[in-house]
């Protein structure tokens, strides 16, 4: 529990005063209220999907579910590019060195 | 008709390389473009990097209300997707992914590839050292490093930590490898035609999105490095920047100030270190080494040059309008032309700076036209091209966009210069020299009698120093507005000794006080004009006042720094160091204030033996004789347009202005 209590604040910032969070279950009745002076927060799922918090107990509901404002990065863009560029450059020297021994050569 | 299969592929690669980015989206995803308006925007802002920027567009055709912007600081997965929707007064800003580190590599690829569109020799001319393929990449590598205050606010991926798995760095340096590997293969049955490409670069604006480096520096700086290793390391040039160089790095006091390079982004030291310092001296000093490479081994091709100036300067008026009437095609500008800002959305002139994107300011925009139109009629007069018809339109395109840049200074200097032109070609052989200097001389007597009749003189000669007093901190406890009344009082009394010395101690500008001294020496010769009444009249000829006011007010150099500058495209200490108090409106006061004026511009690069040295070595080029004499004047027509505009911060207007020297020197080929 204190975990997640952690991960709460660390997400969603100090509950306001007079708010503390309870579950509201599976009611298809309940409405998140927004909160004005609450500064919006944006949170991430697994997949990568996005939302919006309007007010802290929203966003505790959400972290509580396992979201977080930490994006999970699933893919690593600079390690993708840097291994292609690799692949590309060796072969591009092999060309490039052997067409200049070839030109040595003739000489 | 016979197609060229080779230009053909690589016009399809090159569309490709362009387009693809932009418009791969998985086909098989729920996430659909809507209409981009109040309701969607949540919708966008939570399919972050899932709907492509064509996608987009196609849905959105008929929305005149959209404003397509890049978004560096997002990641590889986001490249040419929609990172974000928000509404700005009527508008909606569609922001789109540009991760700097693959826009690195595809505008590298892009552009490399145009080269092999220039002309070539049928044996190699020149083979370029191997040494580049190793130094070239550590430097710009570096650059990331020194610069890291830059980079981390433009690329997530950026670390500054050396490790294996800092795969930005890698990715720098890999792909200036590459670079470096295409460049020494199609350069060496190229490089003497380069020259006659260099128009291009007012089109082709060549900075990296999301890096501070320009495309042309890059080449500049592997030509550099083959001067030095071809023996130019001896040279006395590289003997005084070195010189230089150690004034420079000594007098260095590491600063947190930082500069964002606004518009002149490619060719400016953004941070206040040492490593940053080392790094533009470098580059700068490769970028010089570059350019006498360049000069050594260019051929011109006049008719070629100025075939590409005329297509140059009106593909650039061209893609300027399209991009003003389409949000697709501004954002297309930015991306393949390489940039600094945006450009213009609207048609008005004074809208932004009129042709920003092409060109970072209307001056050097104009300049680049005037030039061409100039170099034309020079060529056209001297029988060394002959006019042909599609010259008249791409003329007329060049003279509506001179027209739009609103330079009246371009516009004036080139009529008068092209009049002294015809009247000296007309009437040479019946004029001599002498009768020609005294009557230039005499004209300019009268003139400045004119003047002086009209103004006041001691209005006119202490206006500049007036203006910049109205920017410096004085009266700290009082309002502009005060300040203003105070400073007036005391230039009207002709007491600048009070106010600066005995109201207001160490609060004014070194510069200014140095003025201020100039202005009242203890021994005055006759008939000889103070040199700050010269400038200061000159400032308010040229509508240069208020801008070389705030220059003197902010400026405030110590005394090494007064003698040898601060280094290479350094302005942090320039823009930062000193506090000012500036006289000007509200929504004004958070603009950009560089100089106004190259020759200031470079006080602050070189100080004033670095001034001085390079004005000997202009009036070196222009008084010693040559093949192509008549080509001095353009170089006259940009000096003293350079004088009253910061082109020399601009890579294009730099580039333009080493050809014309170079054309003042080299034999030029007719026998094209």
């Amino acid at each position: 529990m204190n975990e997640n209590i952690n991960n709460v604040e660390n997400s969603c910032g100090l509950a306001p005063d007079g708010i503390s969070y309870f579950d509201p279950g599976n009611d298809p009745n309940f409405v998140f209220t927004k909160d004005p002076s609450f500064e919006i927060v944006t949170l991430y799922d697994v997949e990568g999907n996005i939302a919006n918090m309007n007010s802290w107990f929203e966003c505790a509901h959400y972290v509580n579910g396992g979201w977080s404002s930490a994006q999970i990065v699933n893919f690593q863009g600079d390690k993708f590019l840097f291994f292609t560029l690799l692949g590309v450059s060796l072969i591009s020297s092999v060309f490039y060195f052997l067409d200049n021994r070839k030109k040595y050569d003739n000489k | 008709m016979i197609i060229n299969k080779r230009a053909v592929l690589v016009f399809l690669l090159i569309i490709f390389i362009i387009l693809f980015p932009l418009a791969r989206h998985d086909s098989e995803d729920v996430y659909n473009p809507l209409p981009v308006d109040d309701v969607s925007i949540g919708y966008y802002q939570s399919t972050t990097c899932n709907i492509s920027f064509f996608e987009v567009y196609f849905e959105n055709l008929s929305n005149e209300s959209i404003q397509y912007n890049p978004h560096n600081y997002a990641g590889l997965e986001c490249y040419g997707k929609i990172t974000g929707v928000d509404k700005v007064g009527d508008t909606f800003i569609v922001s789109i992914g540009t991760n700097p580190s693959l826009s690195f590599t595809i505008q590298t690829i892009l552009w490399s590839i145009l080269l092999v569109f220039m002309r070539k020799k049928d044996k190699e001319v020149f083979k370029l050292t191997n040494v580049s393929l190793v130094i070239l990449p550590l430097i710009i590598t570096f650059q990331q490093i020194s610069e890291k205050r830059f980079y981390s606010y433009e690329n997530k991926y950026f670390n500054s930590e050396f490790s294996l798995v800092n795969y930005n760095l890698f990715i720098v340096f890999i792909t200036t490898y590459l670079l470096t590997l295409f460049l020494n293969t199609v350069l060496k049955r190229r490089i003497t035609n380069v020259i006659n490409y260099i128009p291009f670069a007012f089109l082709l604006v060549g900075t990296f999105n999301g890096f501070n480096l320009n495309f042309y520096i890059l080449i500049l700086a592997l030509l550099g490095i083959n001067n030095l290793m071809y023996g130019g390391f001896n040279s006395r040039f590289n003997k005084t920047y070195f010189l230089f160089s150690v004034f420079w790095i000594l007098g260095q006091k590491d600063s947190y100030t930082f500069f964002d390079t606004d518009k002149i982004r490619g060719l400016i030291n953004s941070s206040n270190n040492i490593s940053s310092k080392v790094y533009w001296i470098l580059i700068i000093g490769l970028v010089i080494n570059g350019f006498y490479f360049l000069y050594i081994k260019s051929e011109i091709k006049l008719r070629l040059l100025v075939r590409n100036f005329l297509v140059s300067g009106s593909l650039m008026v061209v893609f300027g309008l399209l991009g003003a009437s389409s949000s697709l095609l501004n954002f297309l500008n930015f991306y393949i032309f390489g940039q600094n800002k945006t450009g213009m959305r609207t048609f008005d002139s004074i809208a932004g700076n009129t042709w920003r994107g092409f060109s970072a300011s209307a001056e050097s925009a104009g300049e680049f036209y005037g030039f061409i139109i100039f170099l034309y009629f020079l060529c056209l007069l001297h029988k060394k091209i002959n006019f042909t018809f599609i010259d008249g339109p791409l003329l007329i395109v060049i003279m509506f966009g001179l027209y739009k840049t609103n330079n009246f200074a371009v516009v004036l200097s080139l009529s008068f210069l092209l009049m002294a032109m015809v009247l000296h070609h007309r009437f040479s052989t019946k004029v001599s020299k002498r009768i020609f200097l005294i009557g230039t001389i005499s004209s300019l007597v009268v003139f400045g009698l004119f003047i002086i009749n009209k103004y006041d003189y001691t209005y006119l000669s202490t206006e500049l120093l007036y203006e910049a007093s109205l920017h410096s901190n004085l009266y700290t406890d009082q309002s502009n507005y005060k300040k203003s009344i105070l400073v007036t009082d005391f230039f009207d009394a002709g007491d600048l000794n009070t106010v600066f010395n005995i109201e207001n101690p160490n609060k004014a500008s070194s510069t200014l006080m140095g003025l201020i001294e100039i202005y009242t020496p203890t021994v005055g010769i006759p008939f000889v004009p103070n040199l700050v009444s010269l400038i200061s009249i000159t400032s308010i000829l040229i509508n240069r006042t208020e801008m070389w006011g705030i220059f003197i007010a902010k400026y405030s150099p110590n005394f090494t720094e007064t003698f040898f500058g601060h280094g290479p495209y350094q302005l942090n200490n320039y823009l930062y160091s000193h506090e000012v108090r500036l006289d000007l409106p509200e929504e004004k006061l958070s603009s950009l204030f560089l100089p106004h004026s190259s020759f200031a511009d470079l006080i602050i690069f070189t100080g004033i033996v670095g001034i001085c040295l390079l004005s000997f070595l202009m009036t070196r080029l222009l008084l010693k004789p040559s093949n192509s004499r008549y080509m001095k004047i353009l170089v006259i027509f940009l000096v003293i347009n350079f004088l009253k505009s910061d082109s020399i911060l601009y890579v294009s207007s730099l580039l333009l202005f080493f050809l014309s020297t170079i054309l003042i020197k080299l034999k030029v080929d007719l026998n094209e």
